[in-house]
């Protein structure tokens, strides 16, 4: 973790930087620009949350940031590194978790499985890695069941397990929260500030939840409609720790709220 | 107690039906002086005998013929059905001839596969992996090709080694598909094993009871019609069970088993 | 523009495989490659299709083995579906009958050809019965499938708009249960095809089946691949007819909607 921040505050690169992102489906007649001309920086140790109106290209700017398409122009850096393909040191949680783990594995061998061929980690230093990763998002007694017979939210919790174990710089997170209910959605929100507060990686996390982007981030990308563009990148000065209550009933984050929502609005197609 | 009745009651509603049907063949055809319809009794005592005294020579090669066919189908469909369900430029050239080999029913080879491999167990293997190496093939590509994008990207994105990928992501969720597909082809195999026994053999099930038809022996013929019936049902048990094992998360995933295809 | 010729380029591929398979096939057998004992070459095995379907005899024959498919299956759906709707909605026949259903439908269809060949002799009637034996299986137990997975909030929609017996079987169970009586009948259709051609080559009853056996027994090499090509094509043409009807039964379905994401 020292290390991180090291390098962090010595090069003052970024942790992760989309530079003229672009992306454009089809050609000819039938093309159809989702992402037009999308720049952004995130920094190492931030937490950043984009929101945009449904029907804006969120989804596509996460797949080209994760490296599992290549844009039409523009690029993606994590850290000085050019991203061609799914970096190493990313990590994704993406909405669906009931499709992103393995039905036919444990929830253990979930969480190895990225660790697999890993060199010089031995199995056992994998279970231990996997079990610590679980333990961190309170699961250490559910390795043995298998996905589906936990509820949506822990599922989600063995997904964010899974990144944490790969220990990555900077975790992705396509609308985590989604799926399930506003009480599991409130604690899982909270188990993303204890995470960060304890392994300290950047992330960047896409959200329609204007309420959850404020409670989040430290900054707020505001997006636009399709094509999709950067509308107005807002600071979030709440202090931490935050907290549901104490936190969400602040002035100061019903501004910002009022402020992004409005943003939102006007930019909606 | 409530549920060991319920349990009873369901039991017997599963079974009524089968045990009236064998008490009244049984003694509608115990007096029964027709050619072809012998009675059960005789047919039974015929089918012990035939079971006793032909296991090595006859049930014993058509279950290694099924066997030996079977597990060639099995292998040769699943390596194949990924090459092509990874690689889809190469499913698109291939797929019309496919369709079309596919569509000639394994019968239809026989006269062929006479020329080729003359009579014998070659012959009859041949004609077994003809015919049930396309539903696991078909299957498995079906499989590979429906896995969720998201599970891919979760490979990718997750840099899962190719090995990893191919063992523990690929095959475990086209696993109910390929599973489908053997089971298919277990159902092809024993039809075809049959049938090839009836064409130019000196021995096996099928060779027993068309023998026995040809010489009017009915009692002989039923029961080796029966054991054919038996050792289908048999197998096809056994692959339940497997399957059961095998696919216990598919289960859980979907809730309950309810079986059937749309 | 690239996406219609790659659409092209997709189907060209296609056809330029079968075009180089065809052409291994014909140098095999010229170069000495492939036994000239075992195959004939491709060249002289359309040959032989062609001089084939310039006789009377030949489509004499095609004609017998596609009616007794015809009837077979059509007493088969005729049996099958009906019954089939009839243990879907029954639970206590359902249970009753499971296993007996299981068993006779896991006998393997041909190991009867000896019994109806006894009772009815090589003829089209033969055929039929043992078709119709054959397929009566995969539809009727699809078909109670359907039924039963029919959806309980349409049943209870049914009922609440209090339609009648007869019209909530018309409008509610039969579309239901559809995309699984087609898949029975589809797999029906192909049992029911091998079935037609297993009896000829088998059971000696009149049909292509038992043409090709004729021309294996009088050792004429060509003609019997032709009739195999010949076979093949049926069986083509019997999968792309279900699946068009298919196609045009179910096109409220999601599986040929084509689902979107």
């Amino acid at each position: 973790m020292t290390e991180i921040i090291a390098r962090g505050t010595l090069t003052g690169v970024p942790a992760l930087s989309a530079q003229g992102l672009s992306k454009t489906y089809g050609s000819g007649a039938n093309a159809r620009q989702i992402l037009g001309d999308v720049s952004f920086e995130v920094h190492d140790h931030e937490t950043v949350c984009i929101v945009g109106p449904s029907g804006a290209g969120k989804t596509t700017l996460l797949r080209c940031l994760a490296g599992l398409m290549p844009s039409t122009a523009g690029s993606v850096f994590i850290g000085e590194e050019k991203v061609v393909g799914p970096p190493r040191r990313m990590a994704v949680v993406f909405q669906d978790y009931s499709r992103s783990l393995m039905p036919w594995m444990t929830v253990q061998a979930n969480v190895e499985l990225p660790l697999r061929g890993r060199p010089g980690l031995t199995a056992a230093d994998r279970r231990e890695r996997a079990q610590t990763a679980l333990a961190s998002v309170g699961l250490e007694n559910s390795g043995t069941l298998h996905p589906w017979q936990l509820s949506g939210g822990m599922q989600q919790r063995v997904a964010i397990a899974r990144a944490l174990a790969y220990e990555p710089d900077v975790l992705l997170m396509d609308e985590p929260f989604a799926s399930v209910d506003a009480q599991t959605r409130a604690d899982l929100e909270d188990l993303t500030h204890a995470i960060k507060a304890k392994y300290g990686m950047t992330i960047l996390l896409v959200t329609h939840d204007i309420s959850e982007s404020v409670y989040l981030a430290d900054r707020v990308i505001v997006l636009s409609g399709t094509p999709t563009s950067v509308t107005e990148i807002v600071p979030v000065d709440l202090p931490y720790p935050r907290d549901q209550v104490s936190t969400k009933s602040t002035s100061e984050f019903s501004e910002l709220r009022g402020h992004i929502l409005g943003l939102v609005r006007r930019t909606q197609p | 107690m409530r549920a060991v009745l319920g349990k009873s009651t369901a039991l017997l509603t599963e079974i009524w039906l089968p045990i009236l049907t064998v008490v009244a063949w049984w003694t509608l055809s115990s007096k029964s002086t027709s050619l072809y319809f012998p009675p059960l009794s005789r047919i039974i005592s015929k089918l012990g005998e035939v079971v006793t005294t032909r296991f090595a020579s006859d049930i014993l090669p058509s279950l290694q013929n099924l066997a030996a066919g079977l597990c060639i189908s099995v292998i040769l469909g699943v390596i194949c059905g990924l090459a092509l369900g990874l690689l889809p430029p190469l499913y698109t050239a291939f797929q019309p001839l496919l369709e079309f080999m596919r569509a000639i029913p394994g019968v239809a080879l026989l006269p062929v596969a006479l020329f080729m491999f003359g009579i014998g167990s070659d012959m009859k293997v041949a004609i077994i992996v003809f015919g049930a190496f396309w539903p696991v093939l078909m299957n498995t590509i079906d499989g590979i090709r429906g896995i969720d994008i998201l599970v891919k990207d979760v490979s990718r994105s997750y840099n899962i080694r190719r090995r990893d990928h191919l063992t523990r992501i690929v095959l475990p969720a086209a696993a109910p598909q390929i599973i489908a597909g053997i089971r298919i082809s277990v159902s092809l195999g024993v039809i075809l094993i049959v049938a090839s026994e009836y064409v130019a053999s000196t021995e096996g099930i099928g060779y027993i009871e068309l023998q026995s038809a040809r010489q009017y022996y009915m009692d002989v013929m039923w029961a080796a019609l029966l054991l054919l019936g038996v050792l289908g049902y048999l197998l096809n048990v056994l692959f339940r069970v497997v399957e059961h094992r095998l696919l216990r998360w598919h289960r859980g995933l979907r809730g309950t088993d309810q079986g059937g295809t749309k | 523009m690239l996406v219609r010729l790659l659409h092209y380029g997709r189907k060209a591929s296609g056809v330029l495989t079968i075009a180089v398979a065809l052409a291994a096939w014909e140098l095999g057998n010229r170069s000495g490659m492939l036994p000239r004992s075992m195959f004939p070459s491709m060249s002289s095995t359309f040959e032989a299709l062609l001089s084939l379907m310039g006789q009377a005899r030949f489509w004499q024959a095609l004609g017998l083995t596609m009616l007794s498919w015809v009837i077979g299956l059509a007493l088969a759906a005729a049996v099958g579906i009906p019954l089939g709707m009839l243990l879907g909605r029954v639970g206590f026949l359902y249970r009753s009958t499971r296993l007996l259903i299981d068993f006779l439908s896991t006998i393997p269809s041909v190991s009867v050809i000896p019994v109806v060949l006894l009772l009815f002799g090589a003829t089209t009637q033969m055929k039929v019965v043992l078709i119709v034996y054959g397929a009566v299986w995969p539809i009727l137990v699809q078909t109670a499938y359907g039924v039963r997975d029919t959806d309980r909030v349409l049943i209870d929609t049914a009922r609440s708009y209090s339609l009648s017996r007869l019209r909530s079987i018309r409008y509610v169970l039969i579309p239901s249960a559809m995309p699984y009586i087609m898949t029975g009948v589809r797999i029906a259709a192909v049992i029911g095809l091998l079935l037609a051609v297993s009896s000829e080559v088998l059971g000696s009853a009149p049909g292509v089946g038992m043409e090709m056996v004729l021309a294996q027994s009088g050792g004429a090499l060509a003609p019997t691949y032709a009739y195999v090509v010949l076979i093949g094509l049926v069986g083509v043409a019997v999968y792309l007819a279900f699946n068009e009807l298919s196609r045009r039964l179910l096109n409220w379905h999601p599986s040929e909607r084509g689902v979107m994401t």
